[in-house]
């Protein structure tokens, strides 16, 4: 029964502020990602969950227990760093067994519990190598196997991810996700890749700036971001933003900017009358961005976008396409992307091609605050 | 910001995918780092040996003219009579036969024994531990004692300051003994059972090597340590599993060192004690008399003294090097 409870924690590192007031809870079996940019916080808040960085103020605790001030060795969690932090000199069992033999194990259940685990991650061959000749990926899954071993009430991550190579991170997920199942124990893991985030996690915490910018599941962030860093961080390529003004014609909400006049859907604009005149800042999916022809919705005036394709690139699945509004649309030109399930020719380079944006989709953000107009700061929307 | 952190997982790998292709395809230009090229795919040019060679020339000839020659030299004196005045004579084994003999031979070698013995076990593994339990201080405080260890201190001055302390009359070690402890007045140096290990006891403030071992475990990656507290592991375990481990190698140098060193030890205890190794020769080591030997003018039995004292160091090394067996995964 123990979920994680965190409650306004704060770390100071002199008069800086790494984590400022970040606070959740877990379910008790639930893997939740802790994701964002470098210098976020994201690490710091791992660490102090852990145990291995002092708390300044707030509170953290394992169900009914108050684990704040308590040492590393005493809060009964296991972890998984990003160098892995297995010792060369020891040999793949020793390092499997380390934990056990520290908390006097008896030989038996050593002996029974590691070949099980390394079983488990497909290194029980390898038990008698030292780490040094192991590959990055073997290494990864000794530190797997580490953790796989114990019996912890929380199970932290640390961009365990981050050394190995693109191949190699997939079946790494699979393994995470084996050994998560298996505890069924609450679970934080830290990453900076939000496709990482999105493939793991139950739930997502998109960190900035030492604060959780919003907590949901990938869909929900995807979907409904209640700031402008949420939108730009969750997804590949990131959202478009164009820098317009609201304004109310006839009845209408248009939002005008950027040599653009897009007349919003009454879905949206009945949310936003309020705003009319104001700066606001209009995101737009790279993926709701279609070719006329194609789009699943009339493409007219009051939703078309002109770009000149830039450059196109081409991927499994179709193709990335990055454009530059024309210089002649009265603003500064404005890159953009967009992205679609069919190849782009080659042909379209350095032509100028209109584009039909899906307004039913689109997202608004103040200009000043880079809060959404539209989702609230629950995440509920 | 954010979407050049997505990007950098990608950015990351295709460097790291190429590096492997560039070593092979691009040819080392002279003076590149050897160490990126796989020794043996290609040879060096010849301008590389003429550099190679010019560079180690000045090393070999001092080494030559300065180690190897009077070491063969001394080699070839103690079998002779090393006359300064007529032809030399060949004497064979005479000299170490008369230095087998010499009872004040068998006393140094007894007290260079007594001195390396209690040098390594006071000044040499204590430092160990101390600097692991320094380690456990905070940063602030290891930089602080980094500093103190780190004092440049002129070996003389500290010997000399040292005969002070040790004075019977006025030393400080006197005073602390009667005034502090109450005990009653002290021989220190002046007793032939206690001068040997008031000789050491400097050396555990003063021998150097706490410096290198805490420099070793700071370059111990952090995560090592908190992985294993994290997984239970108390100071002890750590220590033993970790630190102890990763300071092996360092460990086993200075190791060696300290065992040259004071086999040959000469200076500290000729300053503090005098060139007889006072009293009655109790700290005379085997160095001190090779002096006392030569200033007698007896080249030949120096010598042979030197060589004896030579094989003796060197089994030390050897035997030590059986024990600390280098791992290639420390």
């Amino acid at each position: 029964m123990t979920a994680i409870a965190v409650d306004n924690l704060v770390k100071e590192f002199g008069d800086k502020r790494a984590v400022d007031g970040v606070g959740f809870t877990t379910g008790e079996s639930e893997l939740l990602v802790l994701v964002g940019p470098s210098g976020c916080g994201k690490t710091t808040t791992l660490r102090m969950l852990a145990g291995l960085e002092p708390v300044s103020s707030g509170t953290i605790r394992f169900g009914d227990r108050e684990v704040t001030d308590v040492r590393p060795r005493d809060r009964s969690i296991a972890m998984v760093f990003q160098d892995y932090a297995i010792l060369p000199h020891l040999t793949v069992f020793e390092n499997i067994a380390y934990g056990l033999r520290s908390r006097r194990t008896p030989r038996a259940v050593v002996k029974d519990k590691v070949p099980e685990a390394a079983r488990t991650f497909r290194i029980d061959h390898l038990l008698d190598r030292k780490p040094r000749q192991l590959s990055g990926g073997e290494r990864q899954r000794v530190a797997l196997s580490r953790s796989m071993v114990r019996d912890a009430d929380l199970y932290l991550y640390d961009e365990p991810l981050s050394n190995l190579d693109a191949q190699l991170r997939y079946s790494a997920r699979e393994d995470i996700l084996t050994l998560h199942r298996r505890k069924k124990r609450p679970t934080i893991y830290v990453t900076h890749d939000q496709s990482e985030a999105m493939a793991l996690g139950d739930r997502i915490a998109v960190m900035n700036a030492g604060r959780i910018q919003q907590i949901g599941t990938g869909e929900e962030l995807y979907e409904r971001p209640v700031n402008r860093f949420v939108a730009f961080f969750i997804g590949t390529p990131s959202i478009n933003l164009f820098t317009m003004e609201l304004k109310n014609v006839d009845g209408d909400m248009v939002a005008s900017g950027c040599g653009l006049d897009l007349r919003l859907p009454e879905s949206i604009a009945h949310r936003i009358r309020a705003y009319a005149g104001r700066k606001i800042e209009l995101g737009v999916r790279p993926e709701h961005l279609h070719v006329p022809r194609m789009a699943p919705f009339d493409v007219t005036e009051d939703n078309t976008i002109h770009g000149v394709v830039t450059v196109i690139e081409p991927s499994a699945t179709g193709s990335t396409v990055y454009l530059s509004t024309p210089e002649e649309a009265g603003a500064e030109p404005q890159d953009f992307t967009a992205t679609f399930k069919v190849r782009m020719p080659a042909s379209y380079l350095d032509q100028e091609v209109p584009l039909g944006i899906d307004l039913e989709k689109v997202h608004l953000f103040d200009a000043e605050t880079g809060d959404s107009l539209l989702h609230g700061p629950q995440g509920k929307g | 910001m954010a979407a050049s952190q997505q990007h950098t997982p990608v950015e990351e790998e295709a460097p790291a995918a190429a590096r492997p292709g560039e070593r092979e395809t691009a040819p080392g230009p002279a003076g590149g780092p050897p160490a990126s090229t796989k020794p043996g795919t290609q040879k060096p040019g010849r301008r590389r040996r003429v550099e190679t060679t010019l560079f180690t020339l000045p090393a070999f000839l001092f080494q030559l003219s300065w180690g190897w020659y009077p070491m063969i030299m001394a080699f070839v004196l103690s079998f002779t009579d090393a006359a300064l005045r007529r032809p030399v004579q060949f004497t064979g084994l005479e000299s170490y036969q008369r230095i087998w003999d010499d009872p004040l031979v068998a006393q140094s070698f007894r007290v260079t024994a007594v001195y390396t013995v209690l040098s390594i076990t006071l000044t040499f593994f204590i430092p160990i531990f101390v600097a692991i339990l320094l380690m456990e201080m905070s940063r602030r405080h290891i930089r602080w004692m980094m500093l103190l260890w780190f004092l440049p201190l002129s070996g003389v001055a500290s010997t000399v300051l040292f005969r002070y302390m040790f004075n019977a009359q006025y030393g400080l070690f006197q005073w602390v003994a009667t005034k502090v402890l109450g005990l009653p007045p002290q021989p220190f140096l002046n007793s032939a059972d206690q001068v040997l290990f008031w000789l050491v006891v400097p050396g555990i403030l003063f021998f150097g090597p706490g410096l290198i071992y805490m420099a070793t475990l700071q370059s111990i990656p952090a995560s090592y340590f908190e992985a294993a507290e994290i997984e239970g592991a108390g100071f002890w375990r750590k220590m033993w599993t970790i630190s102890l481990p990763r300071l092996r190698p360092i460990i086993s140098m200075l190791l060696i060192f300290a065992i040259i060193g004071s086999t040959q030890a000469f200076e500290f205890p000729t300053i503090m004690t005098g060139a007889e190794g006072s009293p009655g020769g109790a700290a005379r080591t085997v160095v001190m008399y090779l002096f006392q030997l030569l200033q007698q003018l007896r080249y030949a039995d120096a010598t042979a003294l030197g060589v004896y004292l030579f094989v003796i160091t060197m089994t030390l090394v050897v035997i030590q090097r059986r024990f600390f067996r280098e791992d290639p995964d420390t």
